[in-house]
């Protein structure tokens, strides 16, 4: 009997698991984009071969503004995760990203800002992962907003192409 | 004629009590296959008690007190099951079947929302968010470390637009609140940029420009403390 009961209640607890991933599998949403889906507020562009993004200038910042999609409007972001290169070693010239965002009554939004991981320079040809949140949303009101990520690439350390700053990929994952 | 029904009725009340016993005896023998079939051969062969209510469908006394205790364990045991079930759901965060609902328990999503059906009931939800806001840093108190420079840059960030005027300003330990007027839609545009722009916002900030009379549009601005620009859903 008590093997029955521990079988059923297995079964039961297998079953409440599996509704509860699934459930979970559907809330959320993961969303990978191209920075070439992004615009210049101010600099000029300078696009790789996989869509990524370049400063190439040694002179002026190169300042972004990317879109986001969401699945549901009602749900916040929970998480943005933006692949980088820092190539400039200057203090105060750091890749920076935030999230600015416009709601439906004409109000509008900004998230805190994120600067390069460790503040310094990325080592040439190397990536770097910044990670705006941290899992706690911390934006202020949402529903039905429109929302971008705002990143900001300094200047080239030079005129090396080595040296430039870059974004390769912007990861936006939802509340689930 | 009256003596003739009174003889039956105890004849009836016999069969209708030796049907539901054969019922009793038909589920008590379906659960107990199942176990049989789910147990396989590791399983040694069922203790008597449980093989006498196969036996007892000759509805001999005896056997019909078998069954009735056959039938009471396994009402405690189906009581049993249903209980750890409730358990199970309860421990997976779900609301028990029959268990009241409960509005403060967490979930993992926000299913209490919906669409805001017009402009109207989207601005009234904004000026719920932003008393709450008020609410807080009323309740704050002033944390100078923080508030000071912080009053600074935002003063630098507003005063540094001609067509702006700063009319209060107030901040807590973890946030600022100001209200400003601007003397036409194009200085409130560039405003909100500019404000969004200045180190004073790298904390997060909240911007509600509103409708005003034409040289006279009045915006309230709040600004946050480096990680506590949280929703007001999940303060």
């Amino acid at each position: 009997m008590n093997k029955n009961c521990g079988l059923i209640r297995a079964g039961v607890a297998v079953g409440a698991l599996s509704v509860g991933v699934v459930g979970i599998a559907n809330a959320e949403d993961n969303k990978a984009y191209l920075p070439g889906f992004c615009r210049a507020t101010s600099g000029s562009i300078t696009y790789g071969s996989y869509g990524e993004i370049y400063n190439a200038s040694t002179s002026s910042s190169l300042s972004l503004n990317c879109p986001i999609v969401r699945e549901n409007q009602l749900e916040s972001v929970e998480e943005i995760e933006v692949t980088i290169r820092d190539r400039n070693a200057n203090a105060g010239q750091d890749v920076s990203c935030h999230v600015r965002y416009r709601t439906p009554a004409g109000s509008v939004g900004t998230s805190s800002t994120t600067l390069t991981p460790g503040g310094g320079a990325t080592s040439s040809g190397g990536f770097q992962s910044m990670e705006l949140y941290g899992g706690d949303p911390d934006l202020f009101l949402t529903d039905f907003a429109s929302i971008m990520l705002v990143c900001t690439l300094p200047p080239a350390a030079s005129a090396s192409s080595a040296d430039r700053s870059a974004i390769f990929r912007y990861r936006v994952e939802e509340n689930p | 004629m009256q003596a003739a029904p009174s003889s039956r009725r105890p004849e009836s009340t016999r069969l209708k009590i030796g049907a539901a016993l054969a019922v009793a005896v038909g589920v008590a023998g379906a659960v107990l296959l199942a176990r049989h079939v789910n147990q396989g051969a590791e399983v040694p062969p069922r203790a008597a008690p449980r093989s006498l209510s196969v036996r007892a469908v000759d509805s001999e006394g005896s056997g019909e007190q078998e069954l009735r205790r056959e039938l009471a364990a396994l009402r405690r045991e189906l009581a049993g099951l249903r209980s750890g079930q409730e358990a199970l759901f309860q421990e997976a965060g779900a609301p028990a079947k029959g268990a009241p609902a409960d509005p403060g328990a967490s979930r993992p999503m926000d299913d209490t929302k919906s669409a805001p059906k017009s402009l109207e009931e989207f601005e009234a939800r904004e000026q719920e968010a932003l008393r709450r806001l008020d609410a807080r840093l009323a309740s704050e108190a002033r944390d100078t470390a923080w508030s000071e420079p912080t009053e600074a840059e935002i003063r630098g960030a507003i005063e540094g637009d001609v067509s702006t005027r700063l009319i209060s300003l107030e901040c807590g330990a973890t946030l600022c609140r100001a209200e400003v007027e601007h003397a036409s839609v194009e200085s409130q545009e560039r405003f909100l940029d500019q404000v969004l722009d200045s180190p004073a916002t790298r904390g997060g900030a909240f911007i509600k420009p509103s409708a005003g009379e034409p040289g006279s549009l009045p915006a309230l601005v709040y600004v946050f403390r480096d990680g506590h620009n949280s929703s007001p859903r999940e303060p």
